[in-house]
């Protein structure tokens, strides 16, 4: 592998993008642009189509540019012109769009191997601004694909991609309803647990390999984690009464959960190292659905103590206690954002099905991302902030589809029908 | 039970090999024992009878007695009709010292998951409360939440739902 990358090149592709992007800004004078909302800084590129030069292109589910450019869409980040070589014409089409520069590239497969080589070029002097190479076993040309997408984004904007990232999820069958993980894009779908019991709320701890369920297995809901390099499943701890809705927070490696293990659903913390679990909420309402703040401070929380369930947060050991939702009928599920800055929701207004909505974690500026699309729930958010995985009736079934942080371009990932409570993982 | 329930088989198989030693005289047919036994079994097992009449007859009136308890919407109150229902359960479980029952709360699926999850566990609750204040032994009362995962009927209406909202009981003797 090796990485060509020229500073210089980037900075004036940047220092140009941003004079593009300015623009675009000031005629956008009614639209608020937050950090978050896709479209605010969409760089053109041009892509000219890679080649196959050696093997079978059909023996791989999808060409290696085409899960390139289906990343660079979906991130937000990019507008790509299509192009079958580089000429006079696509030059100038590539230009016309604004576009800097044009990716190309070629991949070859051979004995169950392939190499990868993909190149960002500088149109105007045809030099190479980035240049990578990869190579291994078949299989893995996708998440090559996926890596030099990365690559781009980190180069680029400097903030890291979500193109090798994973979705955990609930998938209903026969006998049960199992654990299943998938790409972020909805490829490479497996299952994790098979054990015909219900399984329920999957969430990654850490690293991508590791995930954390409530599973019926061993009879009352208790916490398992499957560890999925070593295809195993084992039980975390033990503790009395039903548990279950774990989130977790890298900064301190601590999970907080429901449990009913004192008589009442409460909000519990707990290392996930080992060591005891201490009991953070003390009221005979249910208290459920936990979410910690990025920094592991606050943690947003679900409780009907006052009559109706409702969003509530406090300080990570139960003090400084304040209510921040009181519109609507009924609120669930709330997910901090990664950066801090939003907290997605579900609600109910009206009617029976919970559509998804973000606010500010002292609940000012609510924002509702999904209206008239069947029953939205159990928000999760993309490492980088920038995109929502849930679950939709839209077409019926429920499925999971993910959308922009502002509710844009919603996208449907599973197509099987009984698949819920995704959960997005780190980077 | 058990016990009377292998005995019956092994007698039921020594009938049967009393009777197949019956024909030796016929020309020896291709060996086929274990197969024979299997297609035709000399006479149905006897019902393994694992009750009495006594309890047969328990059977029945834990049958009749562990109704399912429904409750209204978001709701873990019980009804007057599920007061009923767990003050029949109480008066039977005083009456059967050895009666224990997991009693198995669940919700419709108009809430989050997890948010029914902890609902169906105040349902469960509210049974296992009422039958401890009737003065039925913590001990043989367990309980269990499914929240919504486990629907009795599937559907997005009114008669789905409240058939969802509900205690089921397993009892057990």
């Amino acid at each position: 592998m090796n990485s060509i990358i020229k500073a210089s090149n980037i900075l004036r592709l940047l220092a140009l993008s941003l004079l593009v992007m300015g623009i675009d800004v000031a005629f956008a004078a009614d639209v608020v642009i937050t950090s978050e909302q896709k479209g605010a800084e969409v760089l053109s590129l041009g892509y000219v189509e890679f080649q196959c030069l050696k093997g079978d292109p059909k023996s791989v589910p999808n060409p290696p540019g085409t899960v390139l450019v289906n990343d660079l869409h979906f991130s937000g980040r990019f507008r790509v012109q299509f192009a079958p070589a580089f000429d006079a014409v696509s030059k100038a089409r590539f230009k016309d769009d604004g576009a800097l520069a044009y990716l190309r590239g070629d991949y070859s497969l051979e004995n169950g191997k392939y190499t990868l080589n993909c190149e960002l070029i500088d149109i105007d002097s045809g030099t190479a601004i980035l240049k990578k190479s990869y190579s291994g076993p078949k299989e893995q040309l996708r998440l090559a694909a996926h890596q030099f997408a990365d690559e781009l984004v980190f180069q680029l904007f400097g903030e890291k991609g979500i193109a090798q990232t994973r979705i955990a999820y609930v998938n209903k069958r026969p006998g049960g309803k199992e654990i299943s993980v998938m790409d972020y894009d909805g490829a490479n779908a497996h299952q994790v647990t098979s054990n015909k019991s219900i399984n329920l709320t999957p969430i990654f701890m850490g690293a991508k390999d590791k995930i954390l369920y409530t599973s019926y297995a061993a009879g009352s809901p208790q916490f398992f984690q499957a560890d999925m390099t070593a295809t195993t499943t084992r039980q975390m701890f033990n503790s009395a009464g039903m548990n279950s809705a774990a989130n977790y927070n890298k900064t301190d490696g601590e999970i907080i959960y429901a449990s009913t293990m004192d008589g009442n659903s409460e909000i519990y913390r707990r290392p996930v190292a080992g060591g005891k679990s201490d009991r953070l909420t003390f009221f005979e309402g249910i208290d459920t659905s936990p979410s910690w703040s990025p920094n592991g401070y606050e943690i947003v929380f679900v409780s009907d103590r006052n009559g109706k369930p409702m969003l509530y947060v406090m300080d990570r050991d139960g003090s400084n206690l304040r209510r921040i939702s009181f519109d609507l009928d009924y609120y669930g599920s709330p997910a901090w954002s990664p950066k801090g800055d939003r907290i997605a929701f579900v609600a109910l207004d009206g009617g029976n099905n919970f559509n998804i909505y973000t606010v500010t974690p002292d609940g000012k500026d609510p924002v509702k991302l999904t209206s008239d699309a069947g029953s939205n729930e159990s928000p999760s958010w993309s490492p980088d902030g920038r995109h929502l995985i849930f679950m939709s009736t839209r077409t019926g079934s429920p499925e999971i589809f993910v959308m922009g942080a502002d509710g844009t371009e919603p996208r449907r990932l599973t197509f099987s029908g009984g698949n819920s409570m995704p959960s997005w993982s780190d980077y | 039970m058990k016990l009377k329930y292998w005995a019956s088989l092994g007698f039921a198989s020594t009938l049967f090999f009393a009777c197949s030693k019956k024909p030796p005289v016929v020309p020896p047919p291709e060996p086929t024992p274990p197969k024979v036994v299997v297609e035709t079994p000399p006479a149905p097992p006897p019902p393994p009878d694992t009750m009495g009449e006594g309890r047969r007859r328990l059977q029945a009136r834990v049958t009749e007695t562990f109704k399912t308890v429904y409750f209204d919407y978001d709701k873990s109150a019980l009804t007057s009709e599920g007061q009923s229902i767990c003050e029949g359960i109480g008066a039977l479980m005083k009456e059967v010292p050895s009666l224990t029952v997991q009693i198995q709360g669940n919700a419709d699926d108009r809430g989050t998951n997890e948010y029914n999850l902890a609902l169906g566990d105040r349902r469960a609750k509210a049974v296992q409360s009422y039958l401890t204040t009737y003065g039925i032994a913590a001990s043989r009362l367990s309980t269990i939440s499914y929240g919504e995962e486990k629907p009795a009927a599937e559907g997005q209406d009114d008669a789905a739902w409240s058939k969802n909202r509900r205690d089921d009981f397993s009892p057990s003797f």
